[in-house]
């Protein structure tokens, strides 16, 4: 129980880091900034984030907005801090327009199953072991084989709902949410945008464009 | 070599995510096949008692002073400890303004007296308890489980209307003296809208317990939510009743063994439409498509019970159009035909809405929204009922 109160919590400070990191690289290289100045931002990210203004924190503000920050939208913006932080980004382009595509096309079969627009609803089995943990198990198992970045995403769905980490119940709501769906939806659309440099021979080694 | 070590870093991968697949296969055929969600050991807790011989009863008062500029609704009421009911409603300046608060009042059997209504909960306390913004609160439902614990389930929303709204609960273990602090519940997968709750559910083994609830947002559609708090930390699913047309609000009647009947309020479009009913034979895990009764409904709350002898008792606004009426109604042959036992309220202009239903040792008890500005509570037993049914109104 405890665990899961701070849990949540690790989503709204990689997010408002991920922000900052954001606006300041237009300002400056963050991959040429000095350790101590990349401290900084993190220290101040951590009070903007975690002080309560208004008797509620900003973390407050966006776990009102969503409740559960799944483990894929946790997983998305680690991901992009990394790269923003990082020479050598952690996950390339491709491999991101790949899990935005995954996060879209579960996102949006879940939400018409659950809203009555397909006639299975499969929300429900996510509550406990159901025929889609064997396909997650199966897709977790092919990436892996395959060698695939993303695979240790789809483990941590599986692991983080074991230990549970999330507020929710449900499976299905460690692999995405309606927070997910929205910024997979904008990275497609980058992605899209910049389809030459996906194409690049490099394979869009940059995920977002690091200065 | 390299290859070697490649291929046995994915075979390790792979044990890993079987074992850790194995933990939710065993979690649910090894150790909740002992706690509360299998369906198998679950029963409908028969709470009924036979009433004996008595004078036929009724009696009405109010449950809340009517106060200029105070707007109250939507109550619920449940028996709370000897010859004792709890009723619960909303009230602030209008519905959904940052001023509604969560009432509460004790009924006395014995007296016959309301006791002075408390606020159980307003936004701020919401607020603080959840840690979450709360831009309003809505409908409260109490309801007792097997064990005599109260539980308060509410709405609030942080943005938007009724369709942004999700469900808190808080628990009392000592009939509604003391309350632990609220806690949201995750129903929904997208932003966790909406969910909202109207009426009591229906009791099953070892604390565990059906709630009725329902979604609003882009389609409407009625849900069950089978509550089992006998965990260290309650556990929790949630599956549709049907998708199929715009039920809401639903009211389950237990009807013994695994069979349940279910009267939804009907949102759909058309200027004639009657109260809708479903089955189900088996816990709720399935139902049957919802079929029109021929009561008329102007797209209202409703509430319905089940009486010893089997017949349906309902609390409904008897009409395609308005909420000027309350209506008592009764059907013996299972929802097929349906009489008129008794008109509650009549006023043109007026607003009598959202009933509620409980059923003491002694006597039935309804409150509703009495035009908006109080909580009206009616008491009588089965010897008045079988008096108007026999001689009319």
């Amino acid at each position: 129980m405890v665990i899961k109160e701070y849990f949540q919590c690790i989503f709204p400070y990689v997010f408002i880091t991920y922000l900052f990191l954001r606006i300041i690289s237009f300002k400056t290289n963050i991959t040429l900034m000095k350790t101590y100045y990349k401290l900084a931002v993190f220290l101040f990210s951590a009070f903007i984030t975690f002080y309560p203004f208004t008797g509620l924190s900003l973390a407050d503000y966006l776990l009102s907005l969503n409740p559960n920050f799944s483990i894929g939208s946790l997983a998305l913006f680690i991901i992009l801090l990394s790269n923003q932080l990082s020479r050598r980004p952690m996950v390339s382009n491709r491999h991101l327009g790949e899990f935005s595509l995954w996060n879209v096309t579960f996102s949006l079969f879940l939400y018409l199953s659950y809203l009555g627009f397909i006639t299975h609803d499969i929300y429900p089995l996510g509550y406990t072991f159901s025929i889609w943990f064997l396909v997650m198990a199966f897709i977790t198992i092919i990436l892996i084989w395959r060698g695939h970045p993303l695979s240790y995403v789809f483990i941590a769905y599986i692991a983080a709902f074991n230990l549970k980490l999330l507020p929710s119940l449900n499976f299905f709501d460690y692999i995405t949410d309606g927070f997910l769906l929205v910024i997979s939806l904008g990275m497609l659309g980058y992605l899209s945008i910049n389809y030459r440099q996906l194409n690049s021979p490099s394979g869009g080694a940059a995920a977002m464009p690091v200065k | 070599m390299v290859r070697a070590k490649s291929n046995i870093a994915k075979i390790t991968g792979i044990i890993i995510v079987i074992l850790l697949y194995m933990a939710p296969f065993l979690d649910k055929y090894y150790y909740l096949k002992d706690v509360c969600l299998n369906k198998s050991s679950l029963e409908i807790n028969n709470n009924g008692e036979k009433w004996g011989d008595e004078p036929p009863y009724y009696v009405e008062n109010f449950v809340n002073p009517s106060k200029p500029g105070v707007m109250c609704h939507s109550s619920s009421i449940v028996m709370a400890g000897e010859q004792k009911i709890l009723c619960t409603w909303y009230a602030g300046s209008r519905e959904g303004a940052g001023d509604v608060a969560i009432y509460r009042a004790v009924y006395q059997e014995a007296t016959g007296n309301w006791s002075e209504p408390q606020v159980l909960v307003d936004r701020r306390q919401c607020s603080t308890e959840l840690r979450r913004h709360v831009r309003k609160l809505g409908n409260p439902v109490v309801a007792k489980d097997s064990r005599n614990r109260l539980w308060l389930f509410y709405s609030s929303t942080a943005f938007g209307g009724w369709s942004a709204a999700s469900l808190n609960f808080k628990v009392s273990r000592d009939d509604g003296k003391t309350w632990s602090a609220s806690k949201k519940l995750i129903l929904s997968p997208f932003f966790n809208l909406s969910t909202n709750v109207k009426h009591p559910g229906v009791n099953l083994q070892e604390g565990s317990f059906l709630l009725p609830v329902y979604h609003e947002f882009i389609n409407h559609f009625p849900q069950l939510l089978l509550f089992c708090p006998e965990t260290a930390e309650p556990r929790y699913e949630i599956r549709s009743i049907t998708q199929a047309g715009r039920a809401i609000q639903p009211v389950l009647v237990p009807q013994g063994g695994e069979n349940l009947t279910a009267f939804f309020r009907n949102t759909a479009r058309q200027k004639e439409k009657y109260i809708l009913m479903a089955q189900s034979n088996d816990m709720g895990a399935t139902w049957s498509p919802p079929m029109s009764t021929s009561l008329p409904h102007p797209n209202s709350g409703l509430v319905m019970v089940r009486m010893d002898d089997g017949a349906y008792l309902g609390v409904i606004n008897y009409s395609f159009s308005h909420r000027e009426n309350l209506t008592l109604v009764m059907s013996r042959d299972a929802g097929k035909t349906w009489d008129i036992l008794k008109v509650l309220e009549q006023g043109e202009g007026k607003e009598y809405s959202y009933p509620a239903i409980t059923r003491s040792h002694r006597y039935y008890h309804v409150t509703y929204t009495y035009e908006r500005e109080r909580i009206k509570h009616l008491a009588f037993n089965e010897a008045w009922l079988k008096r108007l049914r026999d001689h009319g109104n």
